[in-house]
């Protein structure tokens, strides 16, 4: 279990937020998704043997938004 | 009220920005739904659901508002605090800063948790549960909405508000929803853009309501008489012609018909240092306007439907004299001349 933060360029109101958050919680291997709208910053709690950076871009491009990994 | 301006928000949001989320939830649930192979009507009963809901919400809210607005002077400081909140979610929607964002309250995760809960359900009455709940995850312009509603001080208005602006997601909100799709990212910024501008002049116009209410010497109003050129912000108001003020027995007096959306006429001009008697008389239902207000003399007067009712005053000063409803909305001017 890692926690990683990803810049979310794209959101326009708080619901991107939820929609971001439930759509990676569907995901095999995410613990939890925090996504704030205000700072435009996803933190993801995931286990690594099942996922990895790019799973996740490409879970959140499929919500609709365009994540860039952060550190 | 401009209720075809908040259900032009609702229009103009409805589906992109708000229902985004509660789209994708909709969808779910029904997705949900069909697996128990029942058949259609769940779409309609959701979009009945969240009218009601909001309507209901806004009628909580204007009791609320109304609540708070006990005084003159705390429904002054709640309408300006809502005018300046519908500002800063203005702003944020038409992008000019992102310090803007703080300003949209993201809702606690335990309700988000719930709501999600409720899109897994195969229970029947899931999509109307949902259609309700999507209360406890508004957006920004929802927020704008529900401040406006407490602005308004009073249950019916506040209703209507948000029944309104509810009204006015649905049709993009079912009907378009796939089309915004197709239409892409450019069309949905110019949206945003539409709706910011619609938040922006109901958030000035709420803020301005206020300044009014206070008997401020600076509204938009005397802004733009104090510049030569002509825009005309009262949506009307001024296009009745001045009074014909008559003088009886030593007292200037001047009759307005008072009507719900306006009074008329609403300039009217009289001489220093005379009695001046306004004769009001409601006709054709009562509205905000009914409220009578001189905020610089300190008048407050509750008006019948059909009945005369009779403010005096003897300006002392010559300028300007603003008379305004309860809410600030629409007002009228005495014009002191020495």
């Amino acid at each position: 279990m890692i926690k990683k933060k990803f810049k979310i360029t794209d959101m326009h109101c708080t619901s991107c937020a939820i929609s971001i958050d439930f759509d990676l919680e569907d995901l095999e291997g995410v613990k939890s998704a925090k996504t704030s709208y205000a700072a435009s910053v996803c933190e993801i709690e995931f286990d690594t043997n099942k996922l990895d950076d790019q799973k996740i871009l490409e879970n959140i491009k499929k919500s609709g938004y365009t994540a860039i990994p952060l550190e | 009220m401009d209720l075809w301006l908040i259900f032009l928000t609702g229009l103009t949001v409805g589906g992109l920005t708000c229902l985004a989320v509660q789209g994708g939830l909709l969808s779910a649930t029904i997705a949900a739904r069909e697996e128990e192979d029942l058949e259609e009507g769940d779409k309609r009963r959701y979009s009945v659901w969240p009218v009601l809901a909001y309507t209901i919400l806004g009628f909580i809210l204007g009791a609320f508002g109304s609540a708070l607005a006990l005084s003159d002077n705390a429904r002054i400081v709640m309408q300006l605090l809502a005018g300046v909140y519908m500002i800063v979610v203005a702003l944020n929607l038409l992008n000019i800063h992102p310090i803007f964002r703080y300003a949209i309250i993201q809702p606690p995760r335990f309700l988000t948790r719930l709501v999600r809960n409720t899109t897994k359900s195969k229970d029947i009455f899931a999509p109307a549960l949902l259609g309700a709940m999507t209360i406890f995850i508004p957006c920004g312009t929802t927020l704008a909405m529900e401040a406006f509603a407490i602005s308004s001080g009073s249950p019916i208005l506040g209703a209507a508000i948000m029944g309104t602006f509810t009204l006015g997601t649905a049709p993009l909100f079912f009907g378009l929803g796939f089309l915004t799709s197709f239409l892409g990212d450019t069309f949905k910024r110019k949206f945003f853009k539409l709706a910011g501008v619609l938040v922006l002049y109901l958030g000035i116009t709420t803020f301005n309501s206020s300044l009014i209410l206070a008997g401020s010497p600076i509204t938009l109003q005397t802004i733009k008489e104090a510049i030569p050129i002509y825009i005309d912000l009262s949506g009307g108001a001024y296009a009745s012609d001045d009074s014909n003020v008559t003088v009886v027995g030593g007292v200037q007096t001047a009759n307005i018909t008072v009507y719900p959306t306006s009074y008329t006429p609403n300039r009217i001009q009289v001489k220093v240092g005379i009695p001046v008697r306004l004769n009001l008389t409601p006709v054709g239902g009562l509205g905000c306007t009914a409220g009578f207000r001189i905020p610089q003399l300190g008048i407050n007067r509750t008006l019948a439907q059909n009945q005369t009712t009779a403010v005096e005053f003897t300006p002392t000063n010559p300028g300007k004299i603003t008379w305004t409803c309860s809410m600030g909305m629409y007002y009228g001017v005495i014009e002191v001349t020495s």
